[in-house]
């Protein structure tokens, strides 16, 4: 809608990027944004618009304001991955996905906040501290909560918003950008998609370059997309997916950008429903609205099956063991010479190596590092690290028979629970944390399908839930096709955002003039 | 089965990293619990898989020079650098051993 209005001459890139910037500055305490890149954000936004009086846009996006998660490069933009480790780091090239997007004429307005190196499933580990949920500030939540006008009291009481893309989702979701990218290596688009009420992709592995995405686990990153409608969301994906020279692992198929059919029948689906995904801990709530949306496909005439994934409990196990062997490797290339932090001491080479990680690296991450040496020596190696890929095979397979068997698309919940207060969150540690919130994630990454979280309804306290559709290898429009159709039927509401601001009622009808 | 000393002090060196306290010990400790889950699952005849794409080819391109020329921008990002060098302090000079070092492991 937003490039409708740009074409037709109803706003202008600059108006749009001006209105997203102010807005930015006007949610500064949900600190999703580590880096405003304000001046070269209005350049951009300049040269969109002499394209548009030529009457020659270079597509949908350009002119549309985007942000972009901190673990991706950003030619002449500080990117930091939330980490002490590359603070000052001016990245010299742009990720694949980065430049994709802006020759298309995205206007880059920043980069999101996010856990350390991508580690985390709150979004509340990063050196630039935690993300704050929007909803924590919307009228749902506080109509919910109970009644206490004490601004203190709403200090405290904030929402995570899970992550680890969690600046990025909260960005989408409190409509300082229209699209933002996210990575997804154990759940972190979909995560904090389903805690923001916002649209998470996760491609399947191979299709979208990860040329420049910092990496955490080489065999399972993704970029991810977050946007506010699965239409766009596809519209996202049709520019960013294809073979890049630059990724060995993208696969070599041609791919074809495609528009969203409006599909009316579904009497041809066939929709799986894992009963491992039951998993305890599951709300009460959040199981209703899985089962609803069942009944939903069953009354439309969908064929609706319960389906079995035995191995889905031990993905997260298997997870913890591969995740960092990777982490273990890919972190070593910090060592303060090249690029990054680097430490003063200078007795030896290994010394100085040594006092540049314990200096840059959070817990988390050393923590990681430490675990993932571990299973990778000599006499762990086969009991963990090959057990682990043994297991991985597993879990791929159980999804191969599954899909095997006539099943189309699986449907299931995206999180255990709402979102919950960063005071509660922060009880446990971080691997804890994980493990808990990744379960029903993993499982999609260890086997590389795609899987979109669909803002499905808001739970009794007011905040977002979503579901998952996880779709067979490479089959992403069939996935976004019925995500579509789920989301049209659903009509999650749009969150009424309350911001003080001395311009309210500014802000109110900018909402309605674009962001409807 | 606790992790002894020396294979702290082994991976202290092999991840150049420290447990910093004990709680870092500890997170270990945990770790190791966690991932021992793994031997539950009967994997006999199973393959290790490495990635979801092995049943395709690797893309392979031409060996042909396509890029570079680009010292100055890659300098740039380096803190000690003297020319087109990046500069290390000496090499071949092993880490401290752990009656020698500052590691919490000397506690232990």
């Amino acid at each position: 809608q937003a490039s409708a209005a740009l074409k037709e001459g109803h706003a202008t890139p600059t108006e749009l990027c001006q209105r997203c910037l102010s807005l930015i500055k006007s949610t500064k305490f949900l600190n999703a944004y580590i880096t405003v890149a304000e001046e070269t954000a209005l350049k951009q936004a300049e040269e969109s618009e002499k394209r548009y009086r030529r009457g020659q846009p270079l597509g949908v996006l350009d002119g549309i304001p985007i942000a972009v998660k901190d673990n991706f490069n950003t030619a002449g933009i500080e990117t930091t991955c939330a980490s002490n480790m590359l603070k000052g780091y001016i990245s010299p090239y742009n990720a694949t996905v980065v430049q994709k997007l802006l020759d298309q004429g995205a206007v880059l307005l920043g980069k999101t906040n996010l856990d350390e190196f991508a580690m985390g499933s709150g979004s509340t580990d990063g050196v630039f501290g935690p993300v704050r949920n929007p909803w924590s500030y919307s009228r749902q939540y506080k109509e919910k909560s109970a009644p206490k006008s004490h601004s203190e009291d709403e200090e405290s009481n904030w929402v995570i918003t899970g992550g680890s893309s969690g600046g990025s989702a909260a960005a989408v979701s409190s409509f300082t950008c229209f699209a933002a990218l996210g990575s997804d290596t154990g759940g972190s688009t979909r995560n904090p998609a389903a805690h923001c009420g916002v649209v998470g992709l996760k491609p399947t592995y191979g299709l979208i370059s990860r040329h420049g995405l910092i990496p955490l686990v080489n065999s399972m990153d993704v970029p991810g997309i977050l946007t506010r409608c699965v239409d766009d969301a596809a519209v996202v994906l049709g520019s960013l997916a294809g073979h890049d020279p630059k990724d060995s692992t993208t696969i070599q198929d041609n791919f074809k950008p495609f528009e969203l059919p409006d599909l009316t029948d579904v009497s041809k689906l066939s929709i799986g429903i894992p009963k491992e995904y039951h998993a305890p801990g599951l709300s009460s709530e959040i199981l209703a609205l899985w089962s609803k949306a069942t009944d939903l496909f069953k009354n439309a005439g969908a064929k609706v099956i319960e389906v079995s994934l035995p191995h889905t409990r031990y993905s997260i196990v298997c997870y913890h063991v591969l995740c960092t062997a990777e982490v273990a490797s890919n972190m070593a290339r910090f060592d303060g010479l090249e690029y990054g932090h680097r430490s003063d001491m200078n007795k030896s080479t290994e010394s100085m190596y040594a006092a540049t990680r314990r200096e840059g690296f959070n817990d988390v991450v050393r923590g990681r590092i430490l675990s993932g040496n571990y299973f990778l020596l000599k006499q762990n190696y086969e009991n963990y690290f090959i057990k682990a890929q043994k297991v991985r095979r597993l879990i791929a397979n159980d999804f191969v028979k599954v899909f095997g068997s006539g099943v189309d698309i699986l449907l299931t919940p995206t999180t255990l629970s709402d979102a919950v207060p960063y005071t509660e969150f922060i009880k446990e540690d971080n691997r804890t944390r994980s493990a808990q919130d990744d379960i029903l994630t993993q499982a999609a990454n260890m086997a590389g399908l795609p899987a979109i979280n669909v803002p499905t309804g808001l739970s009794e306290r007011g905040l977002p839930v979503g579901l998952q559709f996880i779709g067979r290898s490479f089959q992403e429009k069939q996935l976004l096709t019925v995500a579509k159709w789920f989301e049209k039927q659903v009509k999650f509401p749009m969150i009424q955002l309350e911001i003080k601001r001395h311009d309210h009622n500014a802000f109110q009808h900018q909402k309605s003039a674009f962001f409807s | 089965q606790k992790v002894t000393v020396e294979v702290l002090d082994h991976l202290e060196h092999l991840a150049l990293v420290d447990f910093r306290d004990a709680e870092g010990v500890e997170r270990l400790q945990k770790a190791i619990q966690f991932a021992d889950q793994l031997h539950e699952v009967n994997t006999d005849g199973v393959e290790p898989m490495d990635s979801v794409l092995e049943d395709r080819c690797l893309y392979l391109r031409e060996d042909d020079v396509t890029e570079g020329n680009c010292t100055n921008e890659l300098l740039k990002n380096a803190r000690e650098k003297v020319e087109e060098y990046f500069v290390a302090p000496p090499g071949n000079i092993p880490l401290p051993k752990l009656e020698e070092r500052e590691t919490f492991l000397e506690g232990s």
